[in-house]
């Protein structure tokens, strides 16, 4: 199943990450291009290479380039990961709101799915608290954090929706992301050193060849060890971490106690506020207490905000089937 | 005989030592029971106590009308009721907080109530405060009545009674702080009573610390400065005739706190554009933090409980009974201004009547700071 999904309004940038890996790729890239290149023309001289001997040192080099884009991306990944939110002043509000779409990043290990749970909160909706904030929905949705960047962060709207209605983002945030992010970081560089290893020990094989042409052979191996190994010890590395975090997950809900939340409940939310600079919007992450209002609220003779107020001052009977 | 659910029995199955290690075998090999994945939240978010009571902060914030005689404050003077209007100087009250749990599945045990008195009027901060109780709420629908005595200060005066909930495992923060705040006024052609409104803010409006508006440090120290790191020693090849270890060893120095100086210089201009950005940004309509506004109503609360209450009635707005307005009803305060009196003309009806109710509300830079419930009575029959 998968999670609520959210676009910016223009000019607004929901890939605004990939911009950020792809210099951490671009940066690994040169670095390992460098270090290829030098190693190289220490060992042998490109000078004196020529023929198939200096098309395979070119090769080489490249593919040691796509290595380093590999392992810098997975490194980027995790560092990006964990500095894209920025937390805003007041850190905790609390929303009344609707839930216009409850899901899970479910399907897959990250980067392609992180388990959070994700909800897409609408209108009719409220802050509530911190009451003397002055906040409204509007102010919540639109400043940009301190340290963000950003002149204003974008207001959002539900794409998988025909009618694109304007949301706000919540999110509660799984161990899988985490440790996904640093397990495929880890198994990257690993995997790249260990596929170098396995790289030089293949150089055996060419060692009768000649001199020119073995190194750069040589090199070739290494620098395909490399890549092969960048890319599988990073994916490996998310499995495992994912599996690590889906384990932490349910320590954090052994009991199962929690419940079951859908489209057209409303509800209090209370979270920390932040900027998320990676899609450029704001949004509760993570999600930190909930109280569900009631269920079912659409064709109700109350609106949304009346339930909340009669539920928020224990008048009324909050949940399911009340 | 009770029978344990299968959570009791898991539960049980893994406490003491080595219970992480159950549950990790649980987890790994156990059937488990849960609600479906993609709309299930955790315990640990969902379902906690929610200790609260009548607030006309969260009521106002979900734009709905309110009342400033709170329903479930209430102050006795030898087993009557009173209003905290024309309260009778150092004399002992007795203050009743009811304090209710909106959870179905979680008491509100240890719950902390603190009762303050403030000066009468709408946005008064300084709290004077009276006591902090304890209470154990048990889950909705059932309450639990805290009481302390209060004696009134020497002084005389009107004064509104404050409570403030809290509990450390809440699940709706936003429901904890109720008033109680009332004035009875004898009815006449038109009756003029005036209304204290403080200023929130009288050292000017708080800053707001948003995007676009820091130098971002790291960027400046490791980035920035490491660019001049490295172009430190080609620079001092390239002006230098000969360059030694100590000449390579300052440019190393002297290139980094160029690069940092440079980079601080960069930032500060971004970070400068950026505020501009920020604060003309599209859509904001945020009003200045010194502007009021006043609102008149003459709402009732029937208060009820359960199934059978009807929020949209519960809820719903009722203007003023009799013509009524505000003198002025919108204002701004003016540097270091501390308070202001603002008229509430109600023109009442002469012939005998059941008495009304006038609400006042406060909002200052868009942010409700209170109000008061004036009762006028009429003459009898």
């Amino acid at each position: 199943m998968s999670g609520c999904d959210t676009q910016p309004e223009s000019p607004g940038d929901d890939g605004a990450w990939k911009g950020d890996i792809a210099k951490w790729a671009l940066g690994g890239a040169g670095l390992a291009g460098l270090l290829a290149y030098l190693n190289i023309a220490d060992a042998v001289g490109l000078a004196t290479l020529s023929g198939g001997a200096a098309a395979v040192a070119l090769a080489a080099v490249v593919v040691a380039i796509l290595a380093g884009a590999v392992v810098g991306g997975f490194i980027g990944y995790a560092v990006e990961w964990f500095k894209r939110l920025k937390v805003q002043s007041p850190s905790s509000i609390t929303i009344s709101a609707l839930i216009e779409c409850a899901g899970r990043n479910t399907g897959g290990i990250p980067p392609f799915a992180d388990g959070d749970w994700t909800f897409n909160a609408a209108p009719e909706w409220a802050v509530t608290a911190p009451a003397g904030s002055g906040l409204t929905i509007e102010e919540v949705r639109t400043r940009a954090a301190p340290g963000s960047g950003l002149p204003q962060a974008y207001r959002t709207f539900d794409p998988d929706n025909p009618s694109k209605p304007q949301v706000f983002h919540v999110e509660i945030s799984s161990q899988i992301g985490n440790f996904g992010a640093v397990g495929s970081a880890i198994g990257s560089v690993a995997g790249a050193i260990a596929g170098a290893i396995i790289g030089a020990a293949a150089c055996a094989a060419v060692a009768a060849l000649t001199l020119g042409l073995g190194i750069a052979l040589c090199a070739l191996f290494i620098a395909l060890g490399a890549l092969i190994g960048a890319a599988v010890g990073g994916l490996a590395g998310a499995a495992i971490g994912a599996g690590i975090g889906w384990i932490a997950d349910q320590f954090g809900d052994f009991n199962k106690l929690g419940e079951s939340v859908e489209q057209g409940c409303q509800m209090f939310l209370t979270g920390r506020w932040v900027t998320d600079i990676n899609h450029q919007h704001n949004e509760i992450h993570d999600l930190t207490a909930a109280v569900l209002v009631e269920c079912g609220v659409t064709g109700s003779s109350s609106s949304g905000l009346q339930l909340a107020g009669a539920v928020g001052t224990g008048r009324h009977p909050g949940g399911r089937d009340p | 005989m009770t029978v344990a659910t299968y959570e009791e029995r898991l539960l049980a199955r893994c406490r003491g030592f080595g219970g992480w290690l159950c549950k990790l075998l649980v987890i790994l090999l156990g059937r488990r029971k849960g609600g479906d994945d993609c709309v299930y939240i955790p315990e640990r978010v969902i379902n906690r106590p929610d200790p609260c009571l009548y607030s006309q902060f969260l009521l106002m914030q979900l734009g709905l009308p309110v009342t400033w005689d709170n329903p479930d404050v209430a102050l006795f003077l030898n087993g009557v009721e009173q209003y905290t209007y024309d309260l009778v100087v150092d004399t002992e009250y007795d203050v009743v907080v009811t304090v209710h749990n909106s959870s179905r599945r979680k008491p509100a045990l240890g719950t902390g109530v603190d009762i303050a008195w403030i000066e009468f009027g709408a946005g008064a901060q300084i709290r004077h405060p009276i006591t902090t109780l304890g209470a154990n709420v048990p889950i909705w629908p059932g309450t639990t009545n805290v009481t302390t005595k209060w004696r009134t200060p020497a002084s005389p005066g009107h004064y509104c009674i404050e409570v403030q909930l809290s509990h450390p495992d809440d699940g709706n923060p936003s429901n904890n702080r109720g008033w109680n705040n009332t004035q009875v006024k004898q009815a006449a052609s038109e009756v003029r009573n005036p209304v204290r409104i403080w200023n929130r803010w009288p050292d000017g409006c708080p800053p707001i610390a948003q995007g676009g508006d820091e130098v971002v440090w790291p960027r400046v120290l490791v980035g920035y400065g490491l660019f001049g790191f490295l172009a430190g020693p080609w620079l001092a090849r390239v002006i230098l005739p000969q360059v030694g270890f100590g000449e390579d060893l300052a440019s190393v120095g002297i290139g980094w706190v160029w690069g940092a100086a440079l980079g601080f210089i960069a930032e500060s201009i971004r970070a400068t554009v950026g505020r501009r950005r920020s604060r003309n940004r599209d859509g904001r309509e945020e009003p200045p933090c010194n502007v009021v506004e006043l609102a008149l109503d003459s709402y009732r609360f029937e208060d009820g409980k359960g199934k059978d209450v009807e929020p949209h009635k519960m809820f719903a707005a009722r203007p003023p009974a009799w013509p009524a307005r505000l003198e002025p009803a919108t204002f701004a305060f003016g540097p270091a201004e501390a308070y202001r009196d603002v008229l509430l003309i109600v023109d009442a009806p002469d012939d005998p009547g059941p008495p009304e109710v006038f609400n006042v509300n406060a909002r200052q830079g868009g942010m409700a700071t209170g109000g008061i419930s004036v009762v006028i009575n009429r003459k009898q029959a």
